[in-house]
């Protein structure tokens, strides 16, 4: 699932950021130029027209300051060089207004030239040439001019003649008007968007209007302001601030500031190259004499701008012109919003990327986490119901911590007969080797039991051929069957401890000849206890994990076992016995298994359970040992009873192989008897078919 | 019967009882492994390497003496077990204990049968050797 959402989300990112870059590839060299392009004309136009103003303009104002100092100065004179200063002032502003709006539209263009940084500086170049051209028209202009204003020369001079420097100023005029004619058709725009020539003709029109307005001081200034902001805004503090002036000078200032400027047009070259800013051809007009270094920057752009233009204009093709268009109306914060939405699309490519990874290897890992619990749940943790018929059931579990978990094993279940079958055992070995040990001892012995033999039987038959399986591991085990009908409880260990009874003494099952654990190659099964239960009482099977944990030093043992037994409230759970262990122990160094039956009395009977008879099955080879006699001293059996019985013994196990001895305790003394069990029968027919093949 | 050598063989911190086991070459082919202290779940490993050993060298007979072991729970009962099956023919396995918790453990898991276990260390001796100059 993680995978395939994975597969389908993650295509979907790149995808938008390969769009957003290919759109972004294609378009910012375009770009450049389409976004300067139209700003090309006005600018180059501007920069002519403000080269030619600049000597002029710088000119003017100081003549008129002159002006104002001499003697002969009239009244009117005074007014018109008021009224033209405040109209300069006000062309500064404008200039400066559109200059910081050209300011804007440079940085856009900037941004988009940084793309290309290579073309950058080949129109770097040309713009410069181009602005060595009309630095060198302007200068032209500006001598021409002061030659025909004449006078003018002699601006500084105090005592120049009014008339002569109207004349000369009107003539300048003209040729200024005529000049920028010039210019303008010489740089009309072949490609310019309609918003673009909008602009443009706004611009034709304020400066119309301005120059038929104002004064002739502030025409050239404010011309220079529409046309080509950042040039008038050089221009204008020039004008108003220099005090130099005189026409003369500007030969070598001109010089002077050339050298400047191209001193700082090889530096903007190369700050071009590295941060894309081509401010390079700004300079041609420096505007004069002071400007060179100051309002330069978004003039410069443009002028830069300007070269791609040409070329487009030079290979017109069709799908560049529809996406230089395309991209020239769209909008600087558009493009941001296209640029944060690649980012956040690489972003969610790149975490879509990682958390597929994670999410795979966590459900890998959840896959076998999974494995492991559920193996342990159906190796150990059966689900008990509360109740199986009259019994209440129960069985906890409490894994050591360490290298001995595992191995602990139960079962409960009812049998056809209406009985019910316990089985808790603990397999040798401890962790994931053990568990599959624990699944085998489990439930091929709960096939024999639900086969309906007897506990005993059960071990007897089993053990042969969970030994074959086993590999050297062992498994003792405690199998029991309840009768609710008699209220009989049968059990049989193999090398495991003997269930409690709430009620009965714990040392009253006889231990001695108790039957070793399967796999340790002995036979085994050969033991069985029967208890009758007329009342009510809790019957507790455990492992020795909870008989050996440690309080204070020693085992916890069975005789305190039996008393927290005894302690625990009616109806307790096997969980509560554990928790009490817990409660009293301060090390468990093994697995803790306990399963509760829990029996009912019937109503008034107050009777405790007692043991009704111990079976012990002998052969031929454990006839001859001592344990045998002391079972039956174990069960109260007197000496000379005991010999007849083994003599007795001896006798059938010629015959079967084997024979079962049953004990029956009893307040007057126990009485022994040898009892047919349902395997003699097959043992015989075994041991003769052996003997037809050895014979 | 003089002792050949004295080797403590391992030590095991099993709890809180420390554990010795040690090493006695006797005549006869026939080892002694004495063990001091409580056989658990971490002390039986040691029991188990050093049987291991004895059995990888040839045929030994071994005497393993419990006298002061105070407790052997199932694991080392299970170290025991398999020894005993490893053994080879015409070698045995003895075992020396007297201590009644321990004698107890090997009745009620029924190991009781399967080992010969003795009161002390010259009647396991005894047996072993027996059976060494029967082959013999």
């Amino acid at each position: 699932m993680a995978r395939r959402s994975a597969s389908l989300r993650f295509p979907a990112p790149p995808t938008c950021l390969a769009l957003a870059l290919a759109i972004l590839g294609c378009v910012l060299p375009a770009a450049a130029p389409a976004g300067a392009a139209a700003k090309q004309q006005k600018s180059t136009a501007g920069e002519a027209r403000s080269g030619a103003p600049a000597g002029a303009g710088a000119d003017q104002p100081a003549a008129a300051k002159a002006t104002a100092q001499s003697e002969g100065e009239t009244k009117h004179d005074a007014q018109a060089q008021r009224q033209a200063e405040r109209q300069a002032a006000q062309a500064q502003r404008d200039a400066e207004r559109n200059a910081a709006q050209a300011q804007r539209q440079a940085d856009q263009a900037q941004r988009q030239a940084a793309q290309g940084q290579r073309q950058v500086e080949r129109q770097a170049q040309q713009a410069q040439r181009q602005a060595e051209r009309v630095q060198r028209r302007a200068d032209r202009a500006a001598q021409q001019l002061t030659r025909t204003s004449g006078g003018q020369a002699q601006a500084d001079a105090p005592g120049a003649q009014t008339a002569a420097r109207g004349k000369a100023q009107r003539e300048r005029e003209r040729e200024l008007r005529r000049r920028q004619r010039e210019l303008r058709r010489e740089r009309e725009p072949r490609h310019e968007t309609r918003k673009q020539r909008e602009a443009r003709e706004a611009r034709e029109k304020t400066l119309g209007s301005g120059s038929g307005d104002s004064g002739a001081v502030s025409q050239p200034a404010a011309a220079v302001a529409a046309t080509a902001p950042a040039p008038a805004a050089a221009a204008a503090p020039s004008a108003a601030g220099s005090s130099t002036g005189a026409s003369n000078a500007s030969g070598t200032s001109t010089r002077r500031a050339s050298a400047r400027r191209a001193a700082a047009r090889q530096r903007h070259a190369r700050r071009a190259g590295s941060t894309g800013t081509p401010l390079v051809a700004a300079l041609p007009i420096g505007a004069g004499q002071a400007a060179a270094g100051t309002p330069v920057p978004a003039r410069t752009h443009k002028a830069t701008a300007t070269r791609p233009s040409h070329r487009v204009a030079a290979k017109p093709s069709q799908l560049v012109t529809t996406v230089t268009r395309i991209i020239g109306v769209i909008p600087t914060a558009l493009w941001l919003v296209i640029g944060a939405l690649g980012l956040l699309a690489a972003m969610f490519a790149v975490s879509s990327r990682v958390a597929a990874r994670r999410a795979r290897r966590l459900a890998r890992q959840r896959e076998e986490l999974l494995e492991d619990v559920g193996l342990l749940q159906a190796a150990l943790l059966p689900e008990l119901p509360a109740r199986l018929g009259p019994v209440g059931t129960s069985a906890a579990y409490r894994p050591a911590s360490g290298p001995a978990a595992g191995g602990d094993f139960y079962d409960v279940f009812g049998l056809e007969s209406g009985s019910l079958a316990v089985i808790v055992g603990d397999v040798s070995g401890h962790g994931r080797d053990a568990l599959p040990h624990t699944t085998l001892v489990r439930f091929t012995l709960r096939a024999y039991l639900e086969a309906g033999l007897s506990p005993r039987e059960t071990l007897r038959a089993a053990a042969p051929v969970l030994e074959r399986q086993l590999g050297g591991s062992f498994a003792t085990v405690v199998i029991a069957a309840y009768d609710p009908r008699e209220r009989r409880l049968t059990y049989a260990c193999a090398g495991h401890p003997h269930p409690l009874l709430t009620g009965l003494d714990e040392d009253a099952a006889i231990i001695a000849c108790s039957a070793p654990p399967i796999g340790a190659g002995r036979r085994t099964g050969t033991r069985q206890t029967v208890v009758s239960i007329p009342g009510a009482a809790a019957v507790c099977f455990y492992t020795d994990g909870v008989v050996e944990a440690r309080t204070e030093g020693e085992l916890f043992g069975t005789s305190r076992l039996a008393r927290a037994l005894d302690g625990l409230p009616a109806h307790a759970s096997a969980a509560e016995l554990l928790d009490r262990v817990a409660e009293l122990t301060e090390r468990r160094p093994d697995d803790m298994a306990a399963c509760l039956l829990d029996i009912a009395g019937p109503e008034g009977a107050e009777q405790a359970p007692f043991i009704e008879s111990e079976e012990l099955e002998l052969d031929a080879q454990e006839l001859q040992r001592p344990r045998p006699r002391r079972f039956l001293a174990a069960a109260g059996v007197a000496d000379a009873e005991a010999d007849a019985i083994l003599a007795q013994a001896r006798g059938a196990v010629a015959l079967q192989g084997s024979v079962l001895l049953q004990v029956r305790p009893g307040a007057e003394g126990a009485t022994a008897t040898i009892i047919q069990d349902n395997l003699a029968p097959l043992r015989a027919r075994a041991i003769a078919r052996s003997q037809e093949v050895a014979l | 019967m003089q002792a050949v050598g004295d080797t403590p063989d391992g030590a095991a911190a099993g709890g809180s009882i420390d554990f010795v086991i040690s090493q006695r070459e006797l005549p006869h082919a026939t080892t002694v492994l004495a063990v001091e202290g409580d056989l658990d779940l971490a002390s039986a490993p040691s029991l188990k390497w050093a049987l291991a050993d004895l059995q990888s060298t040839g045929k030994h007979n071994v005497v393993v003496d419990l006298s002061k072991v105070g407790f052997i729970d199932s694991t080392a009962l299970g170290v025991l077990v398999g020894a005993q099956r490893a053994m080879d023919k015409g070698v045995r396995l003895a075992i020396a204990c007297a201590e009644e918790n321990v004698l107890r453990i090997f009745e009620l898991t029924g190991l009781d049968g399967m080992f010969e276990i003795v009161p002390t260390l010259e009647d396991a001796l005894g047996y072993v050797q027996g059976s060494a100059t029967a082959a013999g």
